[in-house]
């Protein structure tokens, strides 16, 4: 991962759009993979890629250089797609989205790459029992790696929540894929 | 590793594709808003406070100057009056039995007019 140096952050805070342009080459792949698999929309997470960044351009004179840029910008999409998800309560795959899902968890030898519908379409049928808060919290965790401290900052919830919100995820996943055979 | 993890630990190594990434860079260029003015506290924000500080000093140092501008003194000559703020013993005499000689001094002292009386009765 590029770090952005302190010179770019600073021209960026005085209004400086071609070093905005760097910042946006870096992390619109992170911003976008986020909101990917928090939202399951390709169009959606696209949207969110643009309301980050103007969201981060328009607060950049107030960032403060000592906390890591990337994480304020990642704080800022989790909150977005948050504000998304608790708009639409449940995902409900297509029935091929389902068949694909069931054909992936049955081949656990292939790593080759995903398309992006397929992907989707995986996770979709994955987190589609839960709530918003669960699905934030399992996606925090299990696809983009974040420790539970890390969750707390970015969502605003505390561990507790997280701890009880990450569980009842797990189960609910665990009982889905014992439905199909999985686990 | 359960079933579970193992299905997310392929999952997260799993990476959309972010298609015309430098046609959504363009548009989000494109359509930057005016920044919003810093909300860190710095040397601006610290001269601000200062001024505002130093000028409510000022401020309350003008009105405690104020209440301590006092009318000017009545001159009032209250030396005619000092000899009633002694008072006058002499009425008692050395050969007087103890008790009536106590009885004579409570009286005498009695008669003492305070300056602060005075001033507020300088017709005493």
């Amino acid at each position: 991962m590029t770090i952005i140096s302190n010179e770019i952050i600073q021209r960026c805070q005085h209004g400086d759009r071609s070093a905005f342009r760097v910042v946006v080459q870096t992390y619109q792949q992170m911003v976008f993979t986020l909101a990917f698999r928090l939202l399951c929309d390709e169009d959606e997470a696209k949207d969110i890629v643009q309301e980050t960044f103007i969201k981060v351009w328009v607060n950049f004179p107030s960032y403060n250089p000592q906390q890591s840029l990337r994480t304020w910008i990642y704080t800022i999409a989790i909150r977005l797609c948050y504000d998304r998800l608790k708009q639409r309560m449940y995902l409900t795959p297509l029935p091929e989205e389902e068949d694909y899902f069931v054909e992936y968890i049955s081949d656990d030898e292939t790593d080759k790459p995903l398309e992006n519908h397929e992907l989707l379409a995986v996770i979709k049928s994955l987190v589609k029992n839960l709530s918003p808060k669960q699905r934030v919290v399992f996606t925090l965790t299990h696809l983009e790696g974040m420790s539970s401290e890390e969750v707390s900052q970015a969502t605003g919830l505390d561990a507790a929540k997280i701890k009880s919100n990450l569980y009842v995820a797990r189960k609910t996943i665990r009982e889905q894929l014992k439905l199909l055979g999985y686990e | 590793m359960n079933k579970l993890d193992y299905l997310t630990h392929r999952l997260a190594a799993q990476q959309p594709q972010l298609m015309d990434a430098d046609e959504l860079c363009d548009s989000i260029l494109d359509h930057l808003p005016p920044q919003k003015e810093s909300k860190r506290f710095g040397l601006r924000h610290v001269l601000q406070v200062a001024t505002s500080v130093a000028a409510l000093l000022l401020l309350v140092l003008f009105i405690k100057q104020g209440q301590n501008i006092q009318a000017p003194r009545e001159d009032v000559d209250y030396s005619h009056r000092l000899e009633q703020l002694q008072p006058d013993y002499s009425s008692i005499d050395p050969n007087m039995a103890p008790q009536e000689a106590l009885r004579e001094f409570t009286k005498v002292k009695s008669t003492r007019i305070s300056i602060s009386q005075l001033k507020k009765n300088p017709t005493l």
